[in-house]
């Protein structure tokens, strides 16, 4: 087989890291658009697989190192993880300091309500300092029975989700409201995005407590609407019926499904030995 | 410890064993090569002295800010010149390693300039933060000392004869870099539940990785132009990853 065909994959994958930087450079959206488009997931999977294929064949027919083979099979298991990783559960989380518990999350992609395997609460919010460092917060955050610091490089493990600290809240930070719009009525959390049946979206992406009010984006206009207020475009017309604020203060925490991390890691992991093996096969040659 | 001074005294170091390691090419004495590895020992030994004594005063490692990685990438140049220098006895590679190290710690001087360490985001105290950071810098300090081998190869015979030293380092490169890749995605998913972002930082440091493996695939024997060539790709990536993604909008990892 030509040599340059057997070097394709590789040349491919650096054509596809070369679109993911560039990407990068225009903002958070673009590089994840193009990151999750068909053109860039297909070329990239079917690479990695040509890339499996051919060492599979070098060392298995041509009696190559098995260095080669080690570096490509973790590859292909680091991505094979990366990708059951693509699919597991994440979301967001407010718990309100010595607030009642709560069992429901906002996924990541904020369209979605999911319900966490036990209800958890938050017992107490404590200032940690550390020399060099600006002062940081730890939560104890109890579920399941058992109670667990969670702060910033310290996860939880709650019911098999792990729990991040994402950051501080002040008192009143909007827990979830009841919305008609038109004939439908929702009970929505803060941020949770909702598709119209003209296909728009509609979600809160701000609150004043003070006020009882809260402000919600529709087809690109926002809107501040206080307890019983109604107001709209000609398509669909908001009703805030009701709104809860937190009393107290509180985190934002990140709730994530990671039971596919090892495969990922440990593919990765492989791949960085395979390589490693190459350099001691060349200083022993 | 962590006064600017010590840290003049590394400069004053790896300028004076660049200085030998030119002459040392120029005349082929030994007495020269070996006063260029202790300039450059003494320079590390110095600036080691001022990261040590920086960590002291701000209760850190100091890896944080424009400044202290600036400072770092001299020294991780300036090790793996020297490294490169034990391994095949070459005094070029190491009068450039010594000369770029020497310029990036007066430009982390006069650049972003010296400040007091500390007051760090907490988010940075994290065990990984550290092993993170000096794979990455390990990765960039052996990635420039293959490409002045690279460039070296094209002046000087004795550089050249040496065909696999330049397939050596670009393998070490994508160790070390890809290390660090792995250990900061480890981080991120420990800190932010996320291992993998997009942001331009990991975008163009994964790009100059895939870079280095692809040089590694399509060099299957000796080739000069090619190993300046992949080199020199991968550095200006290198470049844009450190310090170019600074002057970009967006990213968790500006500094």
């Amino acid at each position: 087989m030509s040599s340059i065909i057997k070097r394709l994959p590789v040349l491919l994958l650096a054509a596809l890291a070369a679109v993911a930087a560039a990407a990068s450079i225009l903002g958070p959206d673009v590089v994840a658009r193009v990151t999750r488009s068909f053109w860039f997931l297909v070329p990239g999977g079917a690479a990695v697989l040509a890339a499996l294929a051919f060492s599979i064949y070098e060392v298995g027919w041509q009696h190559r190192p098995v260095a080669g083979l080690l570096a490509h099979l973790g590859l292909a298991l680091g991505l094979a993880g990366a990708a059951l990783s693509a699919r597991s559960v994440s979301g967001y989380i407010f718990l309100e300091n010595q607030g009642e518990a709560r069992s429901a999350f906002l996924r990541a992609g904020l369209d979605q309500v999911d319900v966490l395997p036990e209800p958890l609460a938050l017992d107490s919010i404590s200032v940690r300092n550390r020399r060099g460092f600006r002062p940081t917060f730890v939560c104890w955050v109890r579920g399941g029975g058992t109670s667990a610091p969670v702060a910033f490089n310290q996860p939880g493990r709650f019911g098999g989700l792990r729990l991040l600290f994402n950051r501080d809240v002040e008192p009143g930070f909007l827990l979830e409201y009841e919305l008609a719009v038109g004939a439908d009525e929702y009970v929505l959390l803060h941020n949770q995005r909702v598709r119209l049946d003209d296909g728009r979206e509609m979600w809160s992406f701000g609150y004043d407590p003070d006020e009882h009010r809260v402000g919600f984006m529709l087809g690109g206009r926002e809107f501040w609407l206080p307890e019983g207020a109604t107001a709209g475009d000609g398509r669909h017309q908001l009703t805030l019926r009701r709104a809860w604020f937190a009393l107290n203060n509180g985190a934002v925490f990140q709730v994530s499904d990671t039971r596919a991390r090892p495969f990922l890691f440990s593919g990765f992991g492989l791949c960085l030995v395979g390589i490693a093996l190459v350099l001691v096969r060349r200083r022993n040659g | 410890m962590d006064s600017p001074v010590i840290l003049a005294a590394a400069f004053a170091g790896y300028l004076f064993a660049g200085a030998m390691a030119l002459a040392a090419r120029a005349s082929h004495k030994t007495v020269l090569s070996r006063l260029s590895v202790a300039g450059s020992v003494l320079g590390l030994v110095a600036q080691a002295a001022f990261t040590i004594g920086r960590t002291a005063s701000g209760g850190v490692l100091p890896f944080a800010s424009r400044f202290e990685a600036m400072a770092l990438l001299g020294l991780a140049v300036q090790a793996s010149g020297l490294l490169v220098r034990f391994a095949w006895r070459e005094d070029t590679v190491k009068a450039i390693t010594d000369v770029l190290s020497a310029g990036l710690l007066s430009a982390a001087v006069f650049g972003p300039g010296f400040h007091a360490a500390g007051n760090m985001n907490p988010i940075l105290d994290s065990p990984f933060f550290s092993v993170h950071i000096l794979t990455a810098f390990a990765g960039y300090g052996v990635l420039v000392a293959g490409l002045a081998w690279a460039a070296g190869r094209l002046v000087d015979a004795r550089v050249a004869a040496h065909q696999t030293a330049a397939r050596t380092l670009a393998w070490v490169a994508v160790l070390t870099l890809g290390i660090g890749i792995l250990l900061g995605a480890f981080w991120a998913d420990v800190s932010w539940g996320r291992y993998w972002t997009w942001d331009p930082k990991e975008s163009w440091a994964l790009l100059t990785w895939v870079v280095l493996v692809a040089y590694l695939h399509l060099r299957t024997r000796p080739r000069r132009w090619l190993d300046l060539a992949g080199f020199a790709l991968a550095f200006v990536l290198m470049l844009f990853t450190f310090i170019g993604i600074n002057m970009l909008k967006w990213g968790m990892h500006k500094y």
